[in-house]
């Protein structure tokens, strides 16, 4: 009872930021039950169905094979899903490492690795991530590579920016007095004290990511058919959009509304870990 | 001799999440022509706030007046539109600020800072406005004022900004000057130049001051009456040797004690004890009692009002004749 | 300067790496999965591949200095010429983005700092975190669909009316060519076909701009010099146009030279959508075709210009804030 009215509370003094949870929740529990809710299978092709628009069989409507866009955009949630955690995951993971080593180690490491990451940064993000993709090669999985590449320089920036102030501490100095070895200062000291930045900042990037993501399929560097991806589903209701407007139109709306439910979720944990941000 | 300002039972209430914080509880204070009056008290006493209730310039949205009248040259301040506080700020009444290093714009010359407001309050011309500028930097002793004006506030020194500002504040003829701690950023002999050029200018421009700070020492050698504030109350108010030798209420004494003294250099600095009370839930009574060393049961009861000492003396105190 | 060129030489290098480097063997990325032994080690020796890789670096950059880009792979030309003649279509849609994000976003953020916590307020939150959150290239579709197809109230696709000639070529900006000549039919045309593609690039920046302002702006409103701007008498509408807006702008300026950035990705999806024959159309198709040589080079010339911009945002600080001189 006391959790639910802490949950009532909650609801009202952040509403935005509920509103975000809930949306997040639903995406991942549909994703997840995907073969118990969605009405079709998303890959069996059915000819004589072809482009049909939402009705009572086909409640978003079928695509140029004749399958169920609902049920495609079901597991198409995973996808998205997958790709948004997999680039933040990934682009966090090796900010916290390289941005660690460089801020500990500091000097000629430390110039050549902010350098880097400087030039990185010199790109337009999208770009980079085209260009990386394509040289990868265009599937899912490279796709996902190459934004997590790209987006690296700023977990490196912040982690490299916590590590230089943890390092300037005590208990720190204290460690290294004692002959503590570096990796040991690492994975003691810096990693456990720079996870919370690294976390909003992910959380704060998850929208971004899986934006990207469709984007890249969306210009065919990413998801390849047949698979259910929904960038590759409104790149592909493209061509039909102006007689058969609910192809390209609803997948759309599924990347909105789950880059809306992260972009809401992430602000909220930002404002509410960072006074600063407060209005 | 009617004074130019009278503020009378004014009462102010900041509403924020936990309630209405009543921060200032009833003051009453006269200005009279020509006259620099000290408004002394720690931090969060109220004493700016006082200022800026004087000039419409609460915040609008959480300041409430509750009751009470500032009267300017026998007129009422409250209620008045944001219009007509407009056509008073800078032009009867002027304040000048804590922190001379922000409070002027560093986009602008500050040429064209002085020049905005003459034009705006005086309808000159850009060229008088010109001439007017610097006639008032020379008039607060700055050096090659016609440099000065092409100059953006970053290329000056503290006190030399401080001086811009004073200038900007009497240059379209200001009859009251609010200095709140217009010194306290400053070096210790900057401060003393500023406060004496203060004192000439307004003297010689016939000014009335309410200078706004929590150094006694600054009072002293500025002032001709003070008034000691305490937690959004006036407790002392009266002629500045009188409160300053011969103080009646517990708090100014025990400011007096906390003052360093030059020529008791060995013994030690007394800090009042306890803390400033919370204005959300401040003590019944006698808003000082809980500090006090004289407390009675009185004072945790009832509120005291101002009542004569002596000569224009006046105490907020319960406890004054037993110990005067 | 010497700034432009260190950044520029790792601008290089990254594309050096990705084109390179990353896909393991470039040549046979150029010959496809079919390509036989020999054919493939004869065209690794033109392309110097079987030097070290530091050597093909130098090549590279060498070649870059020179203009050299590569050659296309779908139409067998230098892919520098290909892209300057498109680079002109797209210059002009980002120029327009640009101008429709950055006014109307200044302008809202400005709104919304002066009657903060008001529905003016709110709404720009809303329409903030909605652009983040909108895919521009669904955008553009819904779009089209609604103004283009149902509304037929605008064109939606190309940059000119298909009966229309092109005005005489000056700098290849449609809009300003037609005012040059005086072809004021080209002008309405081109202008129009301009509102949809304009509106959608730029909306996603309007929003991250407006809050932008917003935030600087209260910060700015906040400062002593505008407490004594209030004690003078000034009126509030003269603060915050004259006294605040232009401190307030100092920081935005930055973000607009990474706007500029963020355009150049976004007219990628923007071109493709409207037909736009421009850079980012044109390395979409290059996709479709694997046209590894043509997607670099738009990579390089993207990067370069990104820099360059971001560079001279830089050389405009010092004029806005005039510490900086000092």
């Amino acid at each position: 009872m006391a959790q639910f009215r802490y949950l009532r509370y909650f609801t009202k003094r952040y509403p935005l930021t509920v509103t975000g949870a809930v949306i997040i929740f639903l995406v991942v529990m549909v994703s997840l039950a995907a073969p118990l809710v969605s009405p079709h299978n998303p890959y069996t092709l059915n000819l004589t169905d072809r482009l049909k628009p939402p009705g009572s069989i086909y409640l978003l409507g079928t695509d140029e094979l004749g399958r169920d866009i609902l049920s495609r955009i079901i597991y198409g949630a995973r996808l998205s899903l997958l790709a948004g955690v997999g680039i933040v995951g990934i682009a966090g993971l090796f900010g916290i490492v390289i941005g660690s080593v460089s801020g500990l180690l500091g000097g000629k490491v430390d110039q050549a690795v902010m350098r880097l990451m400087d030039i990185m940064l010199a790109f337009p993000s999208l770009v980079l991530a085209l260009a990386l993709s394509a040289a990868l090669g265009a599937n899912f999985r490279n796709s996902i590579l190459a934004i997590a590449i790209v987006k690296i320089p700023v977990y490196v920036r912040l982690v490299r920016g916590q590590a230089l102030s943890i390092k300037e501490r005590q208990f720190v100095k204290a460690a290294q007095t004692f002959g503590a070895p570096k990796v040991w200062i690492i994975s003691r000291h810096i990693i456990p004290n720079c996870l919370a930045p690294v976390v909003v900042q992910a959380t704060l990037g998850i929208g971004e990511a899986i934006l990207i993501a469709a984007t890249l399929s969306f210009i065919g560097l990413g998801a390849q058919p047949p698979a259910a991806e929904w960038g590759a589903m409104v790149s592909m209701g493209r061509i039909y959009l102006l007689d058969q407007w609910w192809y390209a139109s609803f997948p759309g709306i599924a990347i909105f509304i789950t880059v809306i439910g992260f972009n809401l979720f992430g602000d909220g944990v930002r404002d509410m870990l960072d006074p600063r941000f407060r209005n | 001799m009617e004074p130019l300002l009278k503020i009378s039972d004014l009462h102010v209430g900041f509403l924020n999440y936990a309630g209405v914080a009543r921060v200032l509880n009833g003051i009453d204070l006269e200005l009279f022509p020509g006259e620099f009056l000290g408004l002394v008290g720690e931090s969060g006493s109220g004493k700016s706030l006082t200022a800026n209730a004087v000039l419409g310039l609460l915040p609008a949205r959480s300041a409430v007046i509750s009751k009470g009248s500032i009267m300017f040259e026998g007129k009422e301040l409250i209620g008045r539109s944001e219009k007509e506080f407009q056509g008073l700020r800078g032009k009867k009444i002027s304040m000048v600020f804590q922190e001379p290093m922000n409070a002027l714009n560093p986009s602008y010359k500050i040429g064209k800072q002085m020049v905005e407001i003459l034009k705006l309050h005086k309808g000159l011309s850009n060229k008088e406005a010109k001439a007017e500028a610097v006639r008032w930097l020379t008039q607060v002793h700055i050096q090659n004022p016609e440099k000065v004006v092409k100059e953006y506030p970053y290329e000056l020194s503290g006190g030399m900004r401080q001086r811009v500002l004073l200038a900007m504040a009497l240059s379209c003829g200001s009859q009251l000057l609010l200095a709140d701690e217009p010194t306290t950023a400053l070096d210790v002999t900057i401060q003393a130049q500023i406060l004496r050029l203060m004192k000439e200018t307004a003297d010689q421009l016939g000014t009335s001051v309410l200078l706004i700070t929590h150094d006694l020492a600054v009072v002293a050698q500025t002032c001709q009456r003070v008034a000691v504030m305490y937690c959004g109350n006036i407790v002392e108010i009266g002629p500045v040797t009188k409160v300053l030798h011969e103080p009646c209420h517990p708090y100014t004494k025990a400011l007096l004690k906390a003052l360093p003294n030059p020529d008791h250099s060995e013994t030690e600095l007394q800090s009042i004890p306890g803390s400033v009370p919370n204005l959300l839930t401040p003590p019944a009574g006698c808003r000082f009692h809980p500090r006090c060393d004289l407390v009675e049961k009185t004072c945790m009861e009832l509120r005291p009002q101002l009542t004569t000492v002596s000569e224009n003396h006046y105490v907020a105190c319960w406890r004054e004749e037993d110990h005067v | 300067m010497s700034q432009l060129l260190i950044v520029l030489l790792g601008v290089s290098l990254v594309t050096f790496l990705v084109s390179h480097v990353v896909p393991g063997d470039p040549a046979r990325m150029l010959l496809g999965q079919r390509a036989d032994a020999q054919t493939l080690e004869n065209l690794r020796h033109v392309m110097g591949l079987d030097k070290p890789v530091w050597l093909q670096y130098f090549d590279y950059l060498g070649g870059l200095l020179q203009g050299d880009l590569g050659i296309s792979i779908r139409s067998q030309r230098p892919v520098l010429s290909e892209l300057l003649t498109y680079f002109p279509a797209t210059i002009e849609l980002t120029l327009f983005a640009m101008g429709f994000a950055v006014i109307s976003g200044v302008g809202l953020g400005l709104l919304s700092a002066a009657y903060r916590d008001t529905p003016i307020d709110h709404g720009t939150r809303v329409l903030a975190i909605l652009g983040v959150s909108t895919p521009l290239f669904w955008l553009g579709l819904m779009v089209l669909l609604l103004f283009y197809k149902h509304l037929g109230w605008l064109p939606g696709s190309g940059r000119l009316d298909s009966f229309i000639n092109p005005p005489t070529q000056i700098t290849g900006l449609y809009v300003l060519d037609s005012i040059l000549t005086g072809d004021w039919v080209a002008l309405k045309s081109s202008i129009l076909h301009l509102v949809l593609p304009t509106i959608c690039l730029g909306y996603i920046q309007l929003a991250t701009i407006a809050r932008l302002v917003r935030a600087s702006m209260i910060e700015v409103l906040e400062q002593d010099y505008i407490k004594t701007a209030l004690a003078n008498g000034i009126p509030r509408y003269r603060i915050i146009y004259r006294h605040a807006l232009r401190n307030a702008l100092i920081p935005t300026v930055t973000l607009i030279g990474l706007t500029f950035g963020e355009l150049l990705g976004g007219a990628i999806l923007t071109e493709t959508i409207f037909t736009w024959p421009g850079m980012g159309k044109y390395v979409v198709d290059s996709i479709s075709f694997l046209d590894f040589p043509a997607i670099m080079g738009f990579t390089i010339l993207v990067a370069t210009i990104y820099v360059i911009i971001n560079m001279v945002v830089d050389l405009l600080y010092p004029i806005l804030d005039p510490q900086i001189k000092g």
